[in-house]
């Protein structure tokens, strides 16, 4: 089947540190770093990494949020591929209208001098959706679709809670019927209690519109619940890409492994066992040579400081970016 | 700012459940919100309403004022402030407030004239009375005040006379007009260059962002008054007493700005990474729809905090101008031009109510600094 978005060599550049009388930049942080992938129709793909390894910076490279310095991203719409890079501010606007996004803090994403009714309705006025009351019937159509209620619309945001918050984000990023979100992070501000629900409303979701997520996170227990299919990003590079069940079972990647051991159990008498990575993260501003993880990694050789290795498939459907992928035997999270 | 009006105005009693229950706050705007905050700030209140009344008094100043400003009561010139009263020299009440009569004589030793007050003559205050012709914002002609006496031959003065007769009075009114309109005009002018080139150099940033703020550094460094001085000085003395009015708003609006055009700058750099306004931008706004509907009145409270707090700083800079004779110059009057006058020792001890300005120059200022204390406790109203 043909992929919904596909994603070829996309690099995102940062000018870091700057100097001059008027400023221009001494380095350059390269955020997002060759990464090709596609999502399909009507899947949850899950996208995870440590804080600082270009999770965010992609979603948004995605959406052409932030534009990116090289590569490519297709949207398929209409049995035709329609690629970003080609497109003019105007031509952007109106590309959004099938892809859109859920923001990370709810508290940030919300303008609070608008009426929740103002937010949701926002899209639709741009996007001239109908006359006044037919934008009306939407919202509150939405509105109920993620759980609010009709007499809640009139408020402003700072009335609601974090979990009621994110509801109304989503309901905005949902007015335009989108084919694709992105979810940066939308669980990690809210309280556990909350997360669940909020979690079962985006399968929900998906299931009655046919959605296809992007879900970014760095929570697994998060993973492992809403996704089919996980990207493991280090460095601005994916390390391993298969479904969600390969990721946890069976890993491929020494990264993986290592983020897989670090999962707290709730079994008390279960003795943790993690697989610590030695060393701190690099920085990004200056990679490691070769393959990115070398310098923590418990397997390293001589040959993986010189070579960076490919994303390649090694099982159908298993991506791993490593040299040793298949003579390493690595423990999952689960036995 | 409308009151206290909601649009759910009903606290919803007894049946409400926990979902339907709708606190005030939830629904309100946040200028509803700022209000509230404000509200309670008694300082800020009584700030405020001292300076409502001052523009109110001094934007009537025609009608208000018993006199204009340059008619002179010769025989009254450097006459001490009148005092009225209700209640007369036999311990009876009147319900018309009078003054009682002032009768000039000369010094036969002195040669100075002198008035003494006459105790057994009565000059009752009338209002709304027909006196001198004056013409209201220079547009209609009228001859009413609100107060004055009814006889021609007699004179009021509240607040004493200058060396020429004048009546301090309504020349303190015309110059609180002038001053505060200088301060009005003069923010303005700060706020609209502020906001536009400072949300040049943060929109755009850049080259455009740089150039501009090394301007603003260059203005900043030079001392300011001595700058003032410069360019005061350097306007043409037969100009008219409007253009120099208008000229020397330009001035202080010019230095201004700068401080407003820094902070425009930092908000709009630091909003454009707001989540909000990438969600704007995903929802399909177009620029000028995110700066205006997002941007622009999430720190348009800030701005008029700001314009508030530097609204006396402009005032002063006018009065101190005007002091050294650089400012404003006859026939206007502004608190500067009539303490100008107040400034050497003889007219300090002769007539002390020559500073009489300089008090109210001192409220102003006060008002001022609660009033923006206030405002800015209530900018973030979310705060709690």
């Amino acid at each position: 089947m043909e992929p919904l978005i596909k994603i070829r060599d996309l690099d995102v550049t940062f000018p870091i540190g700057k100097s001059g009388f008027f400023g221009k930049p001494t380095a350059y942080l390269q955020a997002v770093s060759g990464i090709s992938l596609d999502i399909h129709k009507r899947e949850t793909l899950g996208l995870v990494g440590e804080s600082g390894s270009g999770k965010t910076t992609l979603g948004r490279a995605i959406l052409h949020l932030e534009k990116p310095t090289r590569g490519k991203v297709e949207l398929r719409l209409d049995d035709e591929y329609v690629d970003l890079e080609d497109l003019n501010t105007k031509e952007l606007r109106k590309i959004w209208r099938h892809m859109q996004m859920v923001f990370q803090d709810p508290y940030a994403s919300l303008n609070p001098r608008m009426t929740v009714r103002e937010i949701i309705a926002e899209p639709l006025v741009v996007n001239r959706k109908g006359n006044k009351n037919d934008i009306l019937e939407k919202v509150e159509k939405v509105a109920e679709m993620c759980g609010l209620q009709r007499d809640q619309l009139g408020r402003y945001p700072h009335a609601f809670s974090g979990g009621q918050r994110q509801r109304i984000a989503i309901a905005r990023a949902l007015a335009l019927m989108p084919q694709f979100i992105v979810s940066d992070e939308p669980v990690s501000a809210l309280d556990v209690s909350i997360q669940a629900q909020i979690l079962n409303l985006f399968k929900e979701l998906q299931n009655k519109l046919g959605l296809t997520y992007l879900f970014i996170a760095h929570d697994l227990a998060t993973v492992a619940h809403v996704c089919d299919r996980v990207a493991v990003m280090y460095l601005g590079q994916i390390v391993e890409l298969t479904e969600t069940e390969k990721i946890f079972y069976s890993p491929k990647h020494p990264y993986t492994e290592a983020l897989m051991s670090a999962i707290p159990d709730i079994d008390p008498d279960r003795k943790m066992n993690p697989v610590l990575s030695s060393g701190e993260r690099p920085n990004p501003a200056n990679p490691p040579s070769g393959c990115r993880f070398h310098t923590r990694c418990r397997y390293v050789e001589p040959h993986c400081k010189e070579v960076q290795p490919e994303l390649s498939e090694i099982v159908e459907g298993h991506f791993v970016a490593c040299h040793r992928a298949e003579s390493l035997t690595l423990q999952g999270a689960i036995e | 700012m409308s009151t206290t009006t909601t649009a759910t105005g009903t606290l919803s009693v007894g049946v409400a459940t926990r979902e339907t229950k709708v606190k005030r706050t939830d629904t309100a705007t946040h200028w509803q919100l700022m209000w509230w905050k404000f509200r309670n700030h008694k300082m800020a209140l009584l700030g405020g309403s001292i300076l409502a009344i001052m523009a109110i008094l001094s934007l009537f100043a025609e009608f208000v004022g018993p006199y204009t400003p340059q008619e002179r009561t010769a025989k009254y010139a450097q006459g001490r402030p009148m005092g009225f009263h209700f209640i007369d020299a036999e311990n009876s009440f009147h319900l018309r407030p009078f003054v009682y009569a002032r009768v000039a004589k000369r010094n036969k030793v002195t040669l100075r004239m002198e008035t003494t007050v006459d105790k057994t003559e009565m000059w009752p205050i009338s209002f709304f009375v027909r006196a001198d012709k004056y013409k209201m914002w220079g547009l209609f002609e009228s001859d009413l005040h609100l107060f004055g006496l009814e006889n021609n031959r007699h004179f009021l003065h509240l607040l004493g006379t200058d060396q020429l007769g004048r009546d301090m009075f309504s020349r303190v009114l015309y110059a609180t007009r002038t001053s505060l309109s200088i301060g009005a005009i003069g923010v303005g002018l700060a706020f609209l260059l502020g906001i536009t080139l400072g949300g040049i150099a943060g929109y755009f940033g850049g080259m455009v962002d740089g150039v501009i703020m090394r301007l603003i550094e260059f203005i900043r460094s030079i001392p300011t008054l001595p700058l003032w001085l410069a360019l005061a000085a350097a306007l043409p003395r037969e100009w008219t007493a409007l253009q120099v009015y208008l000229s020397i708003t330009a001035i202080l609006a010019l230095i201004g700005w700068t401080h407003l055009a820094r902070r425009v700058r930092g908000k709009l750099l630091a909003l454009r990474e707001e989540e909000f306004v990438l969600a704007a931008r995903l929802s399909g706004c177009s620029h000028a729809r995110i700066v205006t509907r997002h941007m622009l009145p999430s720190f348009m409270s800030y701005m008029i905090v700001d314009l508030t707090i530097s609204f006396p700083y402009i005032i002063m800079a006018e009065t101190a101008l005007s002091f050294l004779g650089l400012g404003m110059r006859e026939p206007i009057v502004s608190w500067g031009v009539l303490l100008y006058s107040a400034q050497n020792i003889r007219s300090m001890v002769l007539m002390p109510w020559l500073l009489i300005p300089g008090l109210v120059v001192i409220i102003a200022v006060i008002a001022f600094n609660f009033l923006g204390d206030g405002m800015r406790d209530a900018a973030d109203p979310y705060t709690k």
